[in-house]
């Protein structure tokens, strides 16, 4: 079995992330304490919240360079929506919070101002996709300007980042844990082409 | 971003039931083995209006989504019902649920509806409005046009959240009453993202519904507890220039 935590900033849909990731036979804990990140296989960045509000408990708990130690020692992170977000410089929602900057882009406002529903998302310069299947997105910002050398995916017509992928390091606007079949497919993807990871 | 199919499971004393002008509940079903089963056959939401909220507590509501989701439900779902402060809102989502759908009143009472939107993202709301033609109560209150009008006015132009309209006298019917449908589009027009609700049950109204560029989802209640294929069929019939999404 394998483990992982799901980083608690006091904001994210916990339950349904714990279901779907036992399901994938981990051990789920949920927890933000600095060891804690460090001995976790996988540590997830959950969705559904407010910027701000993450960033103050990230902040607080004081984890913020654990979480970046992680990525530069290429061990496994997923941000899932805004725990994506998180992993930028800074989003238009809380100008005065920044981010964790492990990716180097921006997080703003959508043109379309909210996209809510199915759409199916297309990689870019990559053959080896995981699913042609459709993917469950709720979010009013996006990520836009990213800078980084990565595997990046963009959904429908937006204009901002689907999903992107740098060292073991994961960001994904859409909700793999609501995607149904598509994103079971998705983690068992990310465990064998990115992560590594093995029960 | 394609065009969704969303179930309404409308709860009463913790029984799925179908609903007749939001005032009759008639019980069908429990509602984890519906979930499992509309999951199954492909819908795109789940949006549950918790109803009995008056008689049972929030606690109660949590350990139902809880409950929902240890049976691995992989299907958005949307809760209402009983949601009155940001803490409300908060444990519904970390119990298990995408968003939470506040009534329109909150909008219009206090200030609770923008502190929700603060604390958990402006997506992460529905904002429920009864259309009521009939300009009689109902028992989850109503609306008529001008009403929403004004409702609509109080929220920022650029809002990100979806707006579930109701329209009460067609809950439970057949088919919704298109004549009040178009006279609402009317006033709906420039904006998006609506979930049309009330009477959609069958693939032509749906089809139709789906095809105006305001309306992002509609909402299927009773029709979808017939038979266990039900939401299957129902997207295989649909005939839309819009695309939609069909289970694997």
């Amino acid at each position: 079995m394998k483990k992982c935590l799901i980083l608690d900033y006091g904001v994210g849909n916990i339950a349904s992330l714990t279901t779907f990731f036992r399901e994938h036979n981990y051990i789920v804990s949920f927890g933000n304490k600095i060891e804690e990140i460090e001995n976790t296989e996988l540590l997830i960045l959950p969705g559904v919240g407010s910027f701000r509000t993450a960033v103050e408990n990230i902040n607080k708990s004081g984890v913020a360079t654990a979480i970046q130690d992680r990525h530069f020692k290429q061990k496994p992170i997923i941000g899932i929506c805004l725990g994506f977000q998180l992993l930028t410089k800074e989003s238009e929602e809380s100008p005065s919070f920044p981010g964790l900057n492990i990716f180097n882009g921006f997080t703003r406002r959508l043109e379309e101002f909210s996209r809510i529903g199915w759409d199916k998302i297309n990689f870019e310069d990559y053959e080896n996709c995981p699913t042609n299947d459709y993917f469950y997105f709720n979010h009013s910002f996006g990520i836009y300007e990213l800078q980084n050398f990565g595997i990046k995916a963009f959904a429908g017509t937006s204009q901002c980042c689907a999903l992107f992928i740098e060292n073991s390091t994961v960001g994904v606007q859409f909700h793999p844990e609501r995607s149904q079949n598509a994103g079971k497919e998705f983690i068992i993807w990310l465990e064998k082409e990115i992560w590594n990871l093995n029960d | 971003m394609i065009k969704r199919i969303a179930a309404t499971l409308v709860i009463d004393s913790g029984y799925i039931v179908n609903s007749y002008n939001f005032k009759i509940h008639l019980p069908v079903g429990k509602l984890k083995y519906t979930i499992q089963r509309l999951q199954d056959f492909g819908i795109d939401e789940i949006i549950i209006l918790n109803t009995s909220h008056s008689s049972t507590s929030s606690q109660d509501f949590i350990q139902l989504l809880k409950s929902i989701d240890s049976l691995h439900i992989s299907t958005p779902i949307t809760y209402g019902g009983g949601i009155t402060c940001v803490s409300d809102a908060r444990e519904i989502i970390r119990a298990g649920a995408e968003r939470v759908v506040v009534s329109s009143k909150l909008l219009v009472n206090s200030n609770t509806f923008f502190e929700i939107c603060s604390y958990l993202g402006e997506q992460a709301l529905v904002l429920h409005m009864p259309i009521d033609h009939t300009i009689v109560q109902s028992k989850i209150g109503g609306h008529d046009l001008n009403d929403f009008q004004s409702v609509m006015n109080l929220l920022p132009s650029n809002w990100g959240g979806e707006v579930m309209v109701s329209f009460v006298e067609s809950d439970g019917a057949k088919s919704p009453n298109w004549h009040n449908v178009n006279r609402f589009l009317v006033c709906a027009i420039g904006l998006k993202n609506l979930i049309l609700a009330g009477g959609f049950a069958n693939a032509q109204d749906i089809g139709r519904a789906l095809s105006f560029d305001q309306i992002s989802a509609v909402a299927v209640g009773n029709y979808l507890h017939r038979e266990e294929l039900s939401v299957r069929n129902l997207k295989l019939n649909i005939e839309t220039a819009v695309e939609i999404r069909h289970s694997k």
